[in-house]
């Protein structure tokens, strides 16, 4: 069979949404996945592993990650452990304009990034989809919190999020599972900040980890293995999650090392008419038909595709009447605000790994413009730490008294990472580098990105508000940074495809579907207009489930019944 | 032995057989993912590196670094680079020469002064220069080889592979040995 009701392209965090809520909408539904399979428990091969049993102790070997991780060997995921849930750097290159450097950091397999993602799951505001309208960078959203937020309860009540209610109208509260609680350290400091700023709030970190089991899925055990894959189901995955769900219903048709070459577009009806799939192993090459399209291919995979579908219609790529196709891409500015030493805390401990940390929310520029030479905000995430043996590794000292020293832990340190909003800007953009092409003859990508002045503005705001913060807790500074990381590197790679009201300007209407193109629908991060400061991956499910919704509706009402077919 | 009380990942009778003796063949037969033993037999300053290994790491009431197979992670660890290391560049030799080439021939005592002179000049940033940057990298490779072997990671300190809780703010009691896998500390800390 190659026809079906709907195809989605990719099948981590939002296509194994699109399958789920498809199939169980009583769609027949194709998902592609260019990667290999990696069944859920079966295949996660290390996660029983301890550092002995492995060659190079997790570090992994060196001269590998030169070869062939050379980019993601710098993801805080990535390790001798996680490396089969990334991709090949060396087999899948793309390139970047002279001068500049973008990390592109991708898992290649069945549940895509979902296996490898830091889990962070955050409601935007309409502080976020108001923020274009209100100072003029990028184009207005056409969508407010208030359509969003009963697809963001849907979505956390069955992926489950930890996390506590706090009452900021910057960052609305959800459907919570019991929050992660914060070490003797993090409490200290939400109290004296609280003291001195009463508009910055301390709060464990929102995750996707399960502190109750839910149906099927076992709660944490407090490993912290969570890239390694989790046979307990503890972590959102596809494989944990929505896969099995897409599965039961007996719709779901799923391929694996099927990459999508391009879209056919069939001018005569307006409609994506077929899906060229390259099968990896063996170069075959077929074309699969279906009603509805879904891209879920991770942003610039979404927009790349669409770059290389090209036709006498859409010279300039698919769905590109507006020419926008490819621009406006974000990521967050991201860098270590700052690192202090907490003393005073040397009798106090935890026990287990909490796979979380705490974060400050934005505070900056919401009711009042309070930030000097931005626009915009921040937020911050990171921790209280208790050092451990590593600090051996840097100390002075041998011997019996190293070894005695290094038995029990150490002094605290907590740590704020700052995520600056990232402006929508015409030049970061992607192209086809029509140069170079790839081993499947695909031209490459071509990733041109650079951080602005209005993210490094925040940035240095953001550092002097972290060590005032930490200090104000009692720590000693010991460093902060407002130098932001490469692009790419808050693995928050976003935009390209915009939403917005005008097909004149954007990619995508309100409903995640083609201005151009009605049987199209992008509902991954390359939908979006404007970037925050917070995670995105919760808010790209929330659009998912409701573009699902509408296109369900549409397909029911026969909106995308051919006349002459 | 008090110490072993919290040693949730070993059972018993593997305790009893690391600390009967035959230590390092133990731990190698362990090691049996990669090839250690190997590589560090065509390794003529096994010796050297050994011994600063267990300068560094000594047995005390629990196994020191070469007990733990150290010297042969280390020399694997050099091989492929593993934090910074130079693959093309003599660790031994520069030891010794560092050292004193009569290093070898003096008593534990003494070679321990040497080596912790050593150390506290590359480790203090205002002694710390080229000549003593390699002990940097060998210092480093020693630590992590040994606090992520079984004896270091789960017996001189706690291996909990499955806390199965999360226990956000107790007390510290004395006595209370480190988890080796608390793994943020690890990265971060």
């Amino acid at each position: 069979m190659d026809t079906f009701d709907a195809i989605v392209v990719g099948s981590g965090i939002t296509g194994g949404w699109a399958a789920k809520e498809l199939t169980e909408a009583g769609l027949k539904v194709l998902m592609l996945e260019r990667g290999p399979s990696i069944e859920h428990g079966k295949d996660y091969h290390t996660e029983m592993k301890r550092p002995w049993e492995m060659p190079f102790r997790g570090k992994g070997d060196p001269e590998l990650y030169a070869s062939d991780f050379p980019v993601q060997r710098h993801n805080r995921h990535f390790n001798e452990y996680t490396q089969a849930h990334f991709c090949n750097d060396r087999e899948n290159p793309y390139s970047v304009p002279d001068g500049q450097s973008f990390n592109w950091w991708r898992s290649y397999n069945l549940g895509g990034r979902s296996l490898t993602w830091g889990r962070q799951s955050y409601r935007w505001s309409d502080y976020d989809f108001g923020a274009n309208k209100r100072d003029g960078h990028g184009t207005d959203w056409p969508i407010r919190y208030a359509e969003l937020a009963p697809w963001y309860d849907k979505v956390e009540s069955f992926i489950g999020v930890s996390g506590a209610a706090e009452h900021l109208p910057q960052l609305p509260d959800g459907q919570f599972l019991p929050a992660m609680d914060m070490n003797a350290v993090e409490q200290h400091a939400r109290a004296k900040i609280l003291e001195q700023w009463p508009d910055r709030v301390v709060t464990p970190g929102r995750v996707a980890n399960l502190t109750k089991p839910l149906p099927g899925r076992g709660q944490c055990q407090y490993r912290m293995l969570c890239a390694r894959g989790c046979s307990f189901g503890a972590y959102f995955s596809t494989q944990s999650s929505t896969l099995p769900a897409a599965r039961a219903t007996g719709n779901l048709t799923l391929m694996t090392d099927s990459l999508v070459d391009s879209l056919e577009y069939d001018a005569a009806t307006n409609r994506v008419s077929g899906v060229r799939v390259r099968n990896i192993r063996d170069g075959s090459s077929t074309v699969y038909r279906s009603k509805i399209v879904f891209l879920n291919a991770g942003s610039f995979n979404s927009v790349h595709l669409l770059l290389r579908s090209r036709s006498e219609a859409f010279p300039n790529g698919l769905a590109n009447g507006s020419g926008v196709l490819g621009r406006y891409i974000m990521d967050h500015a991201t860098t270590l605000g700052a690192v202090a030493l907490m003393p005073g805390f040397e009798d106090r401990t935890s026990f287990g790994n909490r796979p979380n940390g705490i974060i400050v929310p934005r505070f900056r520029n919401l009711d009042q413009q309070d930030g000097e030479g931005f626009v915009r905000g921040y937020s911050f995430q990171g921790g209280a730490i208790q050092s451990n043996w590593t600090r051996g590794m840097r100390e002075p000292g041998i011997g019996e008294g190293l070894k005695q020293h290094l038995r029990t832990p150490g002094g605290w340190r907590m740590v704020l990472v700052s995520f600056a909003e990232s402006l929508p800007r015409a030049e970061n953009r992607l192209m086809l580098d029509d140069s170079r092409t790839d081993a499947f003859g695909i031209p490459l990508l071509n990733i041109d990105f650079r951080h602005g002045d209005n993210e490094r503005a925040a940035l240095s705001d953001a550092t002097a508000q972290a060590s005032a913060m930490l200090a104000a807790a009692g720590g000693q500074v010991l460093f902060g940074s407002s130098e932001p990381g490469v692009g790419g590197s808050a693995i928050h790679e976003m935009g390209g495809a915009r939403m917005g009201y005008d097909p004149a300007s954007s990619v995508l209407n309100r409903w995640s579907q083609a201005h151009d193109v009605p049987n199209l629908f992008v509902t991954d991060g390359a939908q979006m207009a404007s970037s925050a400061c917070q995670n995105p991956s919760l808010t790209y499910m929330a659009f998912t489930a409701r573009a699902c919704n509408a296109a369900v509706t549409m397909l029911k009402e026969g909106r995308f019944n051919i006349a002459s077919s | 032995m008090k110490i072993l009380a919290r040693q949730e990942d070993i059972r018993p009778l593997e305790r009893r057989t690391l600390l009967r003796g035959g230590m390092l063949a133990t731990v190698l037969t362990i090691s049996s993912t990669f090839n250690f033993a190997q590589s560090v037999a065509d390794t003529p300053s096994l010796s050297v590196l050994a011994e600063l290994c267990d300068l560094v790491i000594p047995e005390t009431d629990t196994p020191g670094a070469a007990a733990a197979g150290v010297p042969a992670f280390v020399t694997v660890a050099i091989q492929h680079g593993l934090e910074g290391a130079d693959p093309d560049f003599d660790y031994a030799a520069w030891a010794l020469q560092s050292l004193g080439t009569d290093f070898m021939t003096l008593d534990r005592e003494q070679r321990y002064r040497r080596l912790d002179a050593l150390d506290r000049r590359a480790l203090d940033r205002a002694s710390a220069g080229n000549d003593t940057a390699p002990w940097l990298v060998v210092k480093k490779l020693i630590v992590l080889g040994y606090y992520t072997s079984e004896i270091g990671g789960a017996m001189e300190l706690r291996y909990v592979h499955q806390p199965g809780r999360w226990d956000a703010d107790i007390a510290l009691q004395p006595g209370d040995r480190a988890m080796s896998n608390d793994w943020t500390a690890v990265e971060f800390g």
